[in-house]
C-alpha cells in the first residue's frame, strides 16, 4: 500500500462508493478505515475514500465489521 | 417551478421478494419521479447481490442504480416511499455536482468502450470459426 508510486492518485478527481474493488485497498482485515499514515495518498482523495466506504457499508456493499475468522 | 437537479438514486430491495414484485417497486419509483416533473435518465439494475452484513435477516439484496433529472422537494417524498416500503433495505440519495457528473460519463464512456471491444471479440471468434468451417469443406 504505501510508496505505490505508479498509482496516480493526485488526479482522481472523484472516488465513487460503487467501486468497492477500489475501496478495500483502503479498509484492513477487520472492516477499518486505514489511516492516512498508512495509505499514503493526498489528504483531498484520502476525505473522498473515507465518505466513499462510509456510503458503501451504508448499502452493505462494505462491511462496518468484518467478523474475524476464529 | 422549483429548480431541478441531476441525481443518482442506489436502493436495495430484499433478497427474499419476487421477481414481479421488484420489478413492480422499480416501476412505481420510476413513476414517482416521471409523474412529478422529473426525468429519469438511466436504470441499472445490479441484480441479487450478497450483503456484506445481516439487514433484518436477509443476507442477499437486490441492488438497483439510477440517475434521474428532478426538482428539490420530489426527494422528500421519494426518500418518504423509499422508507415506508419495508422490502427496501436500504437507499442512498445524492445530488449529482460537476465532478460527479464528468465521473459518470468517463464512466459511461469505459463501458461502452468495453462493450464494443467484446462484441468486436465476438465477431472475431465468429470469423474464426467460419475459417475452420471452410476448412473442414
Amino acid at each position: 500500500m504505501a510508496n505505490q508510486d505508479d498509482v496516480d492518485y493526485e488526479h482522481i478527481e472523484y472516488v465513487d462508493y460503487k467501486d468497492t474493488e477500489f475501496l478495500e485497498q483502503f479498509i484492513n482485515n477487520q472492516g477499518k478505515i486505514l489511516p492516512r499514515r498508512v495509505t499514503d495518498v493526498p489528504a483531498r482523495v484520502q476525505r473522498q475514500i473515507t465518505t466513499a466506504i462510509k456510503r458503501a457499508r451504508h448499502l452493505a456493499l462494505l462491511p462496518y465489521v468484518q467478523e474475524s475468522i476464529r | 417551478m422549483a429548480n431541478t437537479y441531476q441525481y443518482e438514486l442506489t436502493y436495495v430491495i430484499s433478497g427474499v421478494v419476487q421477481q414481479n414484485q421488484v420489478d413492480d417497486i422499480v416501476r412505481k419509483v420510476n413513476h414517482l419521479i416521471e409523474d412529478n416533473g422529473g426525468d429519469v435518465i438511466e436504470v441499472d439494475e445490479w441484480g441479487n447481490q450478497r450483503l456484506a452484513y445481516e439487514i433484518d435477516r436477509k443476507r442477499s439484496g437486490y441492488y438497483v442504480n439510477m440517475y434521474f433529472k428532478a426538482p428539490g422537494p420530489l426527494i422528500q417524498r421519494l426518500e418518504r416511499e423509499l422508507e415506508i416500503n419495508d422490502d427496501v433495505l436500504r437507499y442512498l440519495t445524492l445530488r449529482m455536482d460537476a465532478k460527479m457528473k464528468r465521473h459518470h460519463k468517463k464512466r459511461k464512456r469505459r463501458e461502452a468502450q468495453q462493450q464494443e471491444e467484446e462484441k468486436r471479440a465476438e465477431e472475431a471468434d465468429e470469423d474464426a470459426s467460419e475459417d475452420e468451417e471452410n476448412d473442414d469443406e
